[in-house]
């Protein structure tokens, strides 16, 4: 007798069937998909339609706008591939999970020395949901404050310079939610926020403003140190990349309330854009509105050092219909493999890089705006590692560029009332190298050729 | 082994008094001429208002550190390869390694969701097919495969509920919820804007009385997992989709259970609108200790043009992408919405989590559609032959044949102080990974225990002979099981104290002090 015939004569069948009769006949339903197959053999297959795919690391790779091509040292993806931690479910149960509740509250302690802020919680899915979490929480916390009730406040302030993926995003939530999007505009000339048109926009039913530093265009907005003055006790939602965080000053300083971000560029690999790392963080006074898993320090019953998930009463499983957010599952082994990034390159190590990158766009800058039918930077802001440019007819020869061993950037003609039509952003990971930069040069020369 | 001491488990979870990253010296660093360089340079590239004077007080540290402190960190968590994991409604089966595998090449970790389609043919094709394939799974005519989570797949499912009635131009603002839903439920609709109303239970099925008494022409939707928490099966599927229909609300379909139906029924064959998946746990992705995850969603076609865009479709020029704005280029995002927007937007800032896709379209490709049956099929049997173990040792209050999951309650242990949470904890010491404890909220002193299965015989024994033990000694050795678990990293962790005074990262201790 095999099991499953000892099993089912100890619960008292005849059959798995009868296991199934409390599904009516009238709702039962096969399956029309493929038979199953060997490990051997999807490995196969997948491997034949993958290779279909083509890999940033066979090219000469400019692409960013949020997801960049950075070198992820091996010892990242050995420890996120250790079982133990990739298996394993939520650490309801901290006294066996206490390898991924440290983890988390080690992720938590770095980022927060990074972003310079109280709190960081255990992640979000990415840079756009924890964008619109922070815009809902900002308006919770506005609601709460009592100075004004209901339907009075129910506009956000956004910078129009602000990643328009993740805007998307914002305004899918905003939809939902019945709040209105007011857009800051940014100055033609330098890429920036313009700062007067925010005051401008500053009226009594704006209950937050967000923006992103670096911003789309990588400027460096350098008078986001005057922004509290002009947005007065609004909420001040940042989006950050925290890769930059090396040398430029965290949002901490320059009293961000919600900080919110991609983490992805800090030793994750781009994935086609997911898993990456939803970054959020706050001032400790707003904790308890703040969505998502919080990992806190305590102790064991033998006054042993010990972690946990607390917070807890904010959350659905608890709170239900009355919680901050619905979020439960995250993205815990990507703020995993985020913290052993960071910790093994330190801060020293993550300002060289970001140094790095700088000069690296820069040199590209230069070598593209060697070019007639080129201008490059198309803003005289100051940037980051990343850049925009106008190379005249990259539409139209965007696959010759490929065809040549290089991927130019995200042309961005589109996206931007006024934008020049042939303008790209063109992204400086730590992977790019001098060659790489030197492969652009020849794709522009073969381009001007013609 | 008899009267066994209780110190005579054979399970022992590593210990160690593993400092913390930041507790850690780094390396020294040297400044260099390079750095003096790089200095220079970035004081003249970085405007000095924002200009960051120093590097971040972050430690470098060596690898060799790094290895072994997650290492040690990783022996000190329970995980699938640790052992049995029954965590009801958490579906935690084991996780084919392969799938980590093909997650881990080039074609799919170094590729840009912005590359121009005809560069990820790859990916996209992967989406379309995983997108097809969920669809027959579920019924549903169209797939999103956007969301990252099974709670965001809840949201986006009623975003989309929330548009379709205002194009209806109905004022509908009540989703209607049983008391054994998950939390997520509530907590989702109400974050799309809806009143949430909660009906009792009837022997642990939806109460159809109940339900009727509050539908009315102000519901939008009624969300229920089938089989529902308690690991029955709502046999009454059709009358429950007939009444809401007739109300003129939308069926949404939880699929946080659906590891118990593959192939012998569907969501759609029950009348639901829309289904969210969770790929991290029917489909084997793992779930990375609180994710990544991945939550689909499927609807009818006449809800199909609200789901997130972009989706991936198939051209004769090969795969496309398809976006919600009209003039969307390679990269590009316009101002405007397009004319003939219907769609609900975008929940994710670009394709979803793609690497766990990716790993639940290998897996469904593994097992096929005999391979999720007999999976669905195993599941139940398991859940019904542990059921019946179990019943022999605790009450287990509702249902005769239950589906991939049981509720037992520790209710007769309260009179001797042992409290579901106790006996869980003692679980640990035994080396099994305890059932989720006090869900569903209408079962005295919870243990909701979902075998999965991959488990055999031998283990769902070992793991009721366990469970045999642990009640016996909550009985005869009272104390010792309140002061469980003692063969872990650490004992019993004082939560209460966490919560009182939060320490949330090592900086803020830092400052306190």
């Amino acid at each position: 007798m095999d099991e499953i015939e000892e099993m089912l004569r100890y619960i008292g069948v005849k059959s798995v069937d009868e296991l199934f009769e409390d599904i009516p006949r009238s709702i039962r339903r096969d399956l029309a998909i493929a038979e199953g197959t060997d490990e051997r053999e999807v490995v196969r297959d997948l491997e034949r339609i993958l290779s279909k795919n083509l890999c940033a690391r066979d090219y000469a790779f400019f692409l960013g706008g949020g997801v960049y091509f950075n070198f992820v040292p091996a010892i990242v993806k050995a420890i996120t591939e250790l079982p133990q931690f990739y298996t394993a479910y939520t650490p309801y149960q901290p006294e066996a999970s206490q390898g991924i509740l440290q983890a988390v509250f080690e992720y938590q302690s770095l980022m927060a020395e990074l972003l310079e802020m109280d709190v960081v919680n255990a992640s979000m899915y990415d840079g756009g949901s924890a964008a619109a979490e922070a815009m809902l929480m900002a308006r919770r916390i506005r609601w709460a404050g009592g100075d004004r009730k209901g339907q009075d406040m129910d506009s956000i302030a956004v910078a129009k310079n602000i990643n328009p993926y993740r805007r998307r995003v914002l305004e899918t939530y905003a939809g939902v939610a019945r709040i209105n999007l007011i857009y800051v505009d940014f100055d033609k000339k330098t890429g920036k926020i313009d700062m007067a048109g925010l005051d401008e926009k500053m009226s009594d039913d704006v209950f937050a403003f967000y923006m992103e530093n670096p911003n789309f265009f990588g400027v460096v907005e350098d008078e986001v140190v005057r922004v509290r003055d002009v947005i007065g006790d609004r909420i001040f939602i940042v989006g950050v990349n925290p890769y930059s965080l090396g040398v430029i000053i965290p949002p901490g300083r320059y009293d961000a309330d919600i900080v919110v971000g991609d983490a992805q560029p800090l030793g994750l690999s781009m994935n086609m854009g997911g898993p990456s790392l939803g970054v959020f963080a706050c001032k400790a006074k707003y904790v308890r509105r703040m969505p998502g898993r919080l990992i806190g320090m305590t102790a064991d019953a033998d006054g042993r050092r010990a972690f946990c998930m607390t917070l807890q009463t904010r959350e659905q499983h608890i709170r239900r219909g009355r919680a901050t957010s619905n979020i439960c599952t995250n993205n815990t082994l990507c703020a995993i493999a985020v913290a052993v990034y960071l910790a093994l390159i330190g801060g020293v190590g993550l300002r060289r890089l970001g140094i790095e990158t700088m000069k690296k766009a820069r040199k590209l800058c230069r070598v593209i705006n060697e070019f007639e039918h080129c201008l490059s930077p198309i803003f005289d802001g100051k940037f980051f590692n990343e850049f925009v440019a106008k190379i005249d007819g990259i539409k139209e020869r965007y696959h010759d560029f490929v065809r040549n061993g290089v991927f130019p950037g995200i042309p961005i003609g589109d996206s931007f009332e006024g934008m020049n039509p042939n303008a790209i952003l063109v992204s400086v990971g730590d992977a790019v190298t001098d060659e790489d930069i030197e492969k652009y040069r020849r794709a522009l020369e073969v381009m001007a050729s013609d | 082994m008899t009267n066994a001491s209780p110190h005579q488990e054979q399970y022992r979870q590593a210990r160690y008094a593993e400092k913390l990253i930041l507790e850690y010296e780094g390396e020294p660093t040297h400044t260099t001429d390079r750095d003096t360089e790089y200095e220079n340079f970035l004081r003249k590239e970085m405007p000095g208002a924002i200009l960051r004077n120093e590097p971040p007080h972050i430690p470098s540290l060596p690898e060799y550190i790094v290895a072994r402190h997650y290492t040690r960190l990783a022996e000190m968590n329970y995980g699938i390869t640790s052992g049995f994991y029954p965590l009801g409604s958490c579906t935690m089966k084991y996780n084919p390694t392969v799938l980590e595998e093909v997650a881990r090449w080039r074609w799919v970790a170094d590729i840009h969701p912005l590359q121009p389609e005809n560069a990820v043919e790859g990916a996209l094709q992967v989406m379309k097919e995983l997108g097809i394939m969920l669809a027959e799974i579920s019924g549903m005519d169209a797939v999103s495969l956007q969301p990252a989570a099974g709670a965001h797949g809840e949201y986006t499912g009623m975003a989309i509920v929330r548009k379709y009635f205002e194009d209806m131009g109905q004022d509908r603002n009540e989703v209607i919820i049983p008391d054994t839903a998950h939390g997520t439920n509530p907590a989702s609709a109400a974050m799309a804007g809806f009143d949430v109303i909660e009906i009792k239970s009837k022997k642990g099925y939806v109460d159809i009385d109940a339900l009727k008494s509050v539908l009315s022409t102000r519901t939008a939707a009624f969300m229920l997992t089938n089989p529902n928490t308690l690991g029955l099966f709502e046999s009454d599927v059709l009358k429950i989709e007939k009444i809401v229909h007739e109300a003129g609300a939308l069926l949404y379909y939880d699929g946080a259970n659906l590891n118990a139906i593959m192939g012998i029924t569907n969501p759609r064959a029950m009348g639901f609108d829309i289904v969210h998946f969770n790929l991290h746990k029917t489909f084997a992705t793992p779930h990375g200790g609180g994710g990544p995850g991945s939550g689909p969603i499927g609807t009818i076609e006449r809800l199909a043009k609200y789901l997130p865009l972009p989706k991936v479709v198939r051209t004769e020029q090969g795969f496309k992408l398809e976006h919600s704005l009209s003039r969307i280029t390679n990269g590009g995002c316009l101002e405007e919405k397009g004319g003939n927007d219907e769609t609900i937007g975008s929940v994710h800032t670009f394709h979803g989590n793609f690497i766990v896709l990716l790993k639940s379209y290998a897996y469904i490709r593994l097992m096929g559609r005999d391979g999720l049956k007999k999976a669905a099929e195993r599941a139940v049997l398991n859940a019904n032959y542990l059921k019946k173990k179990v019943e022999k040792i605790l009450d287990v209050p509702y249902g005769e044949i239950v589906k991939h999951e049981f509720v037992a309650s520790c209710a007769k242990l309260k009179k001797y102080g042992i409290r579901a949470k106790d006996v869980a904890k003692r679980l640990l010491d035994y080396g099994f990974h305890p059932p989720t404890i006090y869900f569903p909220l209408i079962v005295d002193e919870a243990l909701m225990i979902e075998p999965t299965e991959t488990e055999n015989k031998e283990t769902l024994d070992a793991f009721s002979d366990a469970l045999q033990r642990v009640i016996e000694e909550s009985i005869k050795n009272t104390e010792f099981v309140k002061n469980a678990p003692q063969n872990t990293a650490v004992s019993r962790v004082d939560e209460v104290l966490a919560a009182r005074e939060p320490i949330l990262n090592y900086r803020r201790r830092k400052n306190e002090k």
